[in-house]
């Protein structure tokens, strides 16, 4: 239960040239053991988000170094960077859902990177069931409600049966109600298949489904209890 | 639930008719480049088909021209001698005289008169491989006969092919002299002439008295079965050896009244310049339409990248994309085209031929400036991280 399965080392970032230039994050360093649900919070503005995708490989490493998987990101080549992406869940602040495809087709063009998943329909199906869109199926994104949306990103997320799933504000464009529904429903679905939980949100709401919450302000991490500290390696 | 074949799709041609106001307006603006380039290169091919249809029948393998001639109408002369010393070389055999001149045409409507183009041959020997005028070559053995160009402009010249359709022969006066159109033949205006006429030799001398049938404008060769026209045209020149004349082949001869209208007299230039305006303004319209196809799709493209897809598989999808819209834009454009053609055609007397090479080269440069306007708008995609990407 305790290997890393994500690992940050002196993880520093800035955006900006020259005198606009401005430090986001400041030399991060920690942990993250596999099947463990993980949220980072923070206000506005903390460099939650920036920290996400660059855990993510959706962003090209300053400096310090990030582990995922066992594969170092810092300078990797896109072949290696596409590789973790294929292995990460991702669920994004809105859907982000092709619009020209199916709550379906959605699922499958994920599915397509993965030849090992058997009878790719059907497991698309399965998913949707169970995020309760069985009736959704054929719809596309603009016939669907924010929370169906977003249900559909979801089990994209999880249709690849990823062993890391990130999630960037997945209920911020959800009302509390839909928004705890939600993310409940993302937490058991990866807990049952094993998946390793990164999730970014500033709703205090859905901080009680985390194993262990990271707070970010200015860039730092901050009033971390000493018992969550130890587990991440910090002290 | 499983929904069978609901795996196979394609997600090129779902994007691309996805929305459907932008689709039509993509296939418009391609459409409009296609016919931009099509009506172009339409008028500047029709433009030297026309000039040059005359040469292009003359029916023999080799043309003896003066020195100066600078267009198939212009005022250069030889003298016929030396087009008899031509026909002593071996090889040749025989030399045919080509008269031409402008003369005056009374307008049959209004009286006024008006420039036309005559040529004046020897009935009989089948100058010109023109199907109507070999069929009625033996109109103009007749003296004060002649042939009407019935692609010559009725505004300029009157209702003469109507008339002649309706009563048949009837009197015109050309150069002040009563001849009789005996028969209508299939030429078309050029740079030079809005209209044209042909008859024989005797007719032709009867209408320019002060012209010598001694002064050749273009004389014909025809060599004998088995010989080289290049070979014939270089040991000709040799032979004459004499800074009045030049020998060409056919091909020389049409490249030659090509290239001065082109080069010399700029008038084939302005359509080349319409042609490749055509092309940039056409290049234009498709990347802009391409740009804000990939920039619109560019959030979508960096969720895939974000699942793991990679570039190549953008560039794949954006070269496909591209060839589509080409394609689809290519068929209303070529359509319409070929209407503009059509009525173009009707009203200049201009042969205008959507031939499969015009089409060739639109679409060809449609597709290269389709593809190249998707790789290009392509760059956006390659250099950034998904991250900067996202909506």
């Amino acid at each position: 239960m305790n290997t890393p399965i994500i690992e940050f080392k002196d993880l520093s970032y800035c955006f900006g040239e020259g005198n606009l230039r401005r430090q986001v994050l400041f030399s991060l360093t920690g942990k993250i053991n596999a099947g463990e649900v993980v949220i980072v919070t923070g206000p506005s503005g903390s460099g939650k988000t920036t920290f996400l995708t660059l855990i993510g490989a959706l962003r090209s490493l300053q400096e310090g170094s990030v582990k995922v998987l066992g594969r170092e990101l810092y300078g990797a080549p896109p072949k290696v960077l596409r590789e973790v992406r294929r292995n990460i869940g991702f669920i994004f602040q809105l859907h982000n859902l092709i619009d020209a495809l199916t709550a379906h087709q959605n699922l499958i063009m994920g599915l397509r990177l993965h030849p090992e998943i058997k009878s790719p329909s059907e497991a698309a199906d399965n998913i949707l069931n169970l995020v309760g869109l069985g009736d959704h199926v054929r719809k596309y994104p603009h016939q669907l409600s924010g929370g169906q949306r977003q249900r559909v990103a979801i089990a994209r997320a999880l249709v690849i049966r990823p062993k890391v799933i990130l999630a960037d504000e997945p209920t911020a464009s959800l009302d509390g109600k839909t928004g705890r529904v939600v993310v409940e429903q993302l937490h058991d679905l990866a807990t049952k298949q094993g998946s390793t939980v990164l999730l970014v949100t500033y709703d205090p709401r859905i901080l009680d489904i985390a194993d262990r919450v990271l707070a970010l302000e200015d860039g730092r991490f901050v009033g971390m209890t000493i018992r969550e500290a130890g587990r991440t390696g910090l002290l | 639930m499983v929904h069978p074949g609901q795996e196979r799709f394609s997600l090129t041609w779902r994007q691309l008719i996805f929305e459907k106001r932008r689709l039509a307006a993509a296939l418009a603006g391609i459409s409009f480049a296609v016919l931009l380039i099509l009506v172009q290169i339409g008028f500047y091919s029709a433009m030297n088909n026309s000039a040059t249809k005359v040469l292009r029948h003359l029916n023999a393998q080799l043309v003896v021209i003066p020195a100066g001639f600078e267009f198939f109408g212009s005022n250069h002369d030889f003298a016929r001698m030396r087009l008899m010393q031509v026909a002593g070389i071996a090889g040749v055999k025989e030399v045919l005289p080509l008269y031409y001149s402008f003369c005056s045409f009374k307008n049959i409507d209004t009286g006024y008169q008006r420039w036309i183009f005559c040529i004046g041959l020897e009935p009989g020997r089948h100058m010109l491989t023109l199907p109507e005028v070999i069929a009625q070559e033996n109109k103009m053995t007749i003296t004060g006969d002649v042939l009407f160009d019935k692609k010559s402009l009725g505004t300029y010249f009157g209702t003469v092919v109507d008339n002649f359709n309706h009563d048949g022969p009837f009197a015109v006066t050309v150069e002040g002299r009563n001849v009789t159109i005996d028969g209508l033949f299939d030429l078309g205006v050029t740079f030079a002439a809005f209209g044209n006429v042909l008859m024989g030799v005797q007719t032709f001398f009867e209408l320019f008295p002060n012209a010598s049938p001694n002064l050749v404008n273009v004389g014909l060769v025809r060599l004998k079965k088995g010989m080289d026209p290049g070979i014939m045209s270089k040991k000709i020149s040799r032979v004459l050896d004499g800074k009045d004349i030049k020998v060409l082949t056919r091909a020389e001869f049409v490249q030659h009244e090509i290239n001065y209208w082109n080069n010399t007299a700029a008038i084939g230039f302005l359509f080349i310049v319409g042609a490749i305006m055509g092309f940039i303004i056409g290049a234009v319209i498709v990347y802009q339409i391409l740009y804000t196809n990939v920039i619109n799709h560019l959030p979508e493209f960096a969720t895939l990248k974000a699942l793991g897809y990679s570039d190549r598989f953008f560039f794949g999808l954006v070269l496909k994309q591209s060839l589509i819209l080409s394609v689809l834009g290519f068929i209303p454009g070529t359509l319409l085209s070929w209407v503009i053609y059509h009525y173009t055609a009707a009203a200049t007397g201009y042969t205008m031929n959507l031939s499969l090479d015009k089409a060739a080269i639109a679409f060809t440069s449609t597709a290269i400036m389709c593809v190249l306007a998707g790789l290009l708008a392509m760059r956006q995609l390659k250099s950034a991280d998904p991250a900067e990407l996202f909506r």
